[in-house]
């Protein structure tokens, strides 16, 4: 798989400044687009949860509510693109995968960059808005950058099983589309579960990205470094989704190349 | 392998599983493997051939042959179920136009992107550039985007690349087939400098022309597996054959005996009679999807050769069986049924009706049936024609004076019944005599006298 990329990286760079230059081509604001989307999100949820409907933020109004939700949303948002993209990876480059002898890996390695990268645009955001609200900035942060690969390598993995089962069964596609939207609010994003009784704690830590953005959190608001057991888990669910995801990709690779 | 073969296939087959449905895939998956629920379909099986250096072999079939299937497990997009296949050195395929080129680079770049992806170094492709260029004679657009391009400039892009990519196997998929005849001849003429610089050539195509002059091996395909290999002339002469069988292969599970082509019993209110097939043949073209009217509906059509054979393909100059029967529902007139039969460019071949045969007439009545036969001798050019049907009634009182009538208001005096259009289909392929090789749309009477005159005899 790493071998693939490797051989491949040239490619897979053209292609990615592509995708990046022509996702908003022909759009007025193009480029900007890639900060006001992020920004609307965050504003409605800060609106929504601070003035409308008092959320178990933990007493958080305003400001202190925003950074707590910036640190969670955007996690969750690249990786809710990563599985959003990444799954339908061969069925949107399937041109290029019927033609040439690309392997069909590299797209959906490609879909991981940019998520990536919108993360990059992202916590331009997350350290804009806690020099706003007095949030110190400390050293546990460079964490960052490595939080963002795992939980994007989570979504990669679970994307890879998802995208070839998704050329065969089309109705994948539409149940993904559901799936995130609830998955959304079965994890502590805009709200916090440390009022939460013992027993709902313990069922909402069995959700895979629970403690990749719970680590987010620690890291930014709470100055605190993971625990051991918190990158286990990580570790645990990310080995696990590579091998389920490349076991589907050996099964079905060839009735896929097929299908196309 | 012997060094002077570029591409070896050996006992190569394909299966494509075929599951009706997404459902019956989960169901099959939920007893691991154990009962099945797809159809496999076979679109190759055991294929052997072999390529040599310089060589140039031709693969030609029908539609749904597996020619391109064939070529996309050589290339490696696809994998064989089982067999094997192997390669010596660098093989190109254009399978696809413009295969892998980005709509938003310019031709230029998208050369220099093709040839990286495919493994040739940078100085390479920028020695070639130039040559590509020229062949290519895009002018202006080889710097513009290839959004901009039509669809001929991308099969000159596509095609002049690939001409000057040194390799020793060029796999080509039909893509001769488009654009325009002088960049046709000119791409023909690259062909044959490259088999002379000993790289060898695989064309997949329908054009017989092409295969005759330039194919020294050619394959014909048929269902999958490979009916004929060898010289051209023979496998053109296969390639036809298959296709005048066509009507008969489609029903290789029923024998058509001799009985099957009986004259009918007398038909009613009918002086005469004339032969007629059986249900049997019938059966072989469903009607019941065929629109129908309030007045009437189609019961029965078979096209048929003159020994009552169900075909599709015919030879040009070969006479053509129309047999149609209705059934009426209403009371409606004297029937006049009609047959058109248009080219694909929608040019009226012939539009002939019983009325311009003088069929005898009756009123027709509910529940009565009308059976009408016609022949036409196809006299035309090669090509496929569309038949349309139709049905109409005259007036007994205006039937009584239609000698008199001029066609305007005979034509006015027609009530419509029934209309199918596109009821079928029927395919004219080249008469194999030279003599009777008519390229023009329709062989019309006359004749033709030409002398030649010595000095002396003036």
């Amino acid at each position: 798989m790493i071998k693939e990329i490797y051989i491949y990286r040239k490619y897979l760079s053209g292609a990615f400044w592509a995708d990046l230059r022509y996702r908003y081509a022909g759009t007025a604001l193009g480029f900007f687009w890639f900060f006001l989307v992020p920004l609307f999100e965050t504003a409605i949820y800060a609106v929504v949860f601070t003035n409308i409907i008092p959320a178990r933020t933990g007493g958080k109004t305003g400001l202190a509510y925003t950074v707590f939700l910036v640190s969670g949303l955007f996690p969750w948002l690249t990786f809710s693109q990563m599985i959003s993209r990444g799954s339908n990876a061969i069925n949107s480059n399937s041109i290029y995968i019927r033609r040439s002898l690309i392997p069909i890996n590299v797209f959906i390695f490609k879909d991981a960059l940019i998520s990536l990268f919108t993360f990059l645009i992202y916590l331009v955001f997350i350290v804009v808005i806690s020099i706003i609200a007095n949030n110190p900035i400390r050293i546990t942060a460079i964490l960052i950058p490595f939080l963002a690969i795992m939980i994007t390598l989570l979504g990669y993995g679970i994307s890879i099983s998802l995208a070839y089962l998704r050329v065969m069964f089309p109705d994948i596609g539409e149940i993904i589309m559901v799936a995130l939207q609830l998955w959304r609010w079965t994890l502590p994003i805009m709200y916090s579960d440390d009022t939460f009784p013992g027993w709902l704690q313990k069922i909402l830590r069995l959700n895979p990205p629970y403690y990749f953005i719970r680590s987010f959190r620690d890291v930014l608001l709470n100055d605190v470094f993971p625990s051991w057991q918190a990158w286990a888990v990580m570790f645990f669910w990310l080995i696990l989704f590579f091998m389920i995801g490349s076991f589907v990709a050996r099964k079905l690779h060839d009735e896929v190349k097929d299908l196309l | 392998m012997n060094d002077d073969v570029v591409l070896k296939v050996e006992n190569l087959s394909k299966c494509f599983k075929i599951y009706p449905n997404p459902k019956l895939r989960i169901k099959e998956w939920m007893t691991f493997g154990k009962r099945s629920y797809h159809n496999d379909f076979w679109a190759l099986k055991n294929i052997s051939f072999e390529v040599h250096r310089g060589g140039f072999l031709g693969i030609i079939g029908p539609n749904g042959a597996g020619k391109s299937t064939l070529l996309k497990v050589v290339t490696g997009t696809l994998v064989p179920t089982s067999g094997s296949y192997e390669s010596k050195g660098v093989v190109l395929s254009l399978l696809e136009l413009s295969s892998g080129m980005d709509d938003e680079l310019t031709g230029r770049e998208n050369i220099l992107r093709s040839a990286e992806l495919l493994g040739f170094p940078d100085g390479y492709i920028n020695e070639q550039l130039s040559q590509i260029e020229g062949f290519a004679e895009l002018d202006d657009f080889f710097d513009r985007k290839l959004k901009l391009y039509s669809s001929g400039m991308r099969i000159r892009l596509a095609f002049s690349m690939f001409a000057f990519l040194k390799c020793d196997l060029l796999i080509l998929d039909e893509v001769l087939a488009v654009g325009d005849i002088f960049f046709r001849q000119k791409c023909y003429k690259r062909l044959e400098e490259l088999m002379e610089q000993n790289t060898a050539i695989v064309l997949v195509t329908h054009g017989t022309g092409i295969v005759r002059q330039y194919c020294d091996d050619v394959i014909v395909l048929s269902k999958g597996t490979i009916l004929y290999h060898g010289k051209a002339d023979n496998a053109i002469s296969r390639y036809f054959q298959i296709k005048r069988d066509q009507g008969i292969t489609l029903t290789a599970s029923d024998t058509f005996v001799e009985e099957d082509y009986v004259l009918a019993e007398e038909l009613e209110n009918n002086g005469e009679d004339f032969s007629w097939p059986s249900e049997k043949i019938f059966a072989l073209t469903p009607v019941s999807k065929f629109p129908h009217s309030d007045f009437a509906e189609l019961t029965h059509l078979a096209v048929c050769d003159e020994n009552g054979k169900p075909r599709q393909t015919f030879m040009q100059g070969e006479t053509v069986y129309f047999f149609i029967s209705y059934r009426i529902r209403e009371k409606v007139g004297i029937p006049v049924a009609g047959i058109h039969l248009t080219s694909v460019t929608n040019l009226v071949i012939s539009s002939k009706s019983s009325i311009e045969y003088h069929d005898p007439l009756h009123i027709m009545r509910p529940g009565d049936r009308v059976r009408y036969k016609q022949t036409i001798k196809l006299e035309i050019a090669p090509g496929n024609y569309i038949f349309n049907l139709t049905l109409h009634a005259i007036r007994p009182s205006d039937y009584s004076r239609i000698d008199s009538m001029t066609t305007v208001e005979y034509k006015e005096n027609l009530v419509p019944i029934l209309g199918i259009k596109s009821a079928g289909e029927i395919e004219i392929i080249d008469s194999t005599q030279s003599r009777d090789i008519n390229a023009a749309l329709c062989n019309l009477e006359g004749e033709s006298n030409l002398q030649i005159f010595s000095d002396e005899l003036i």
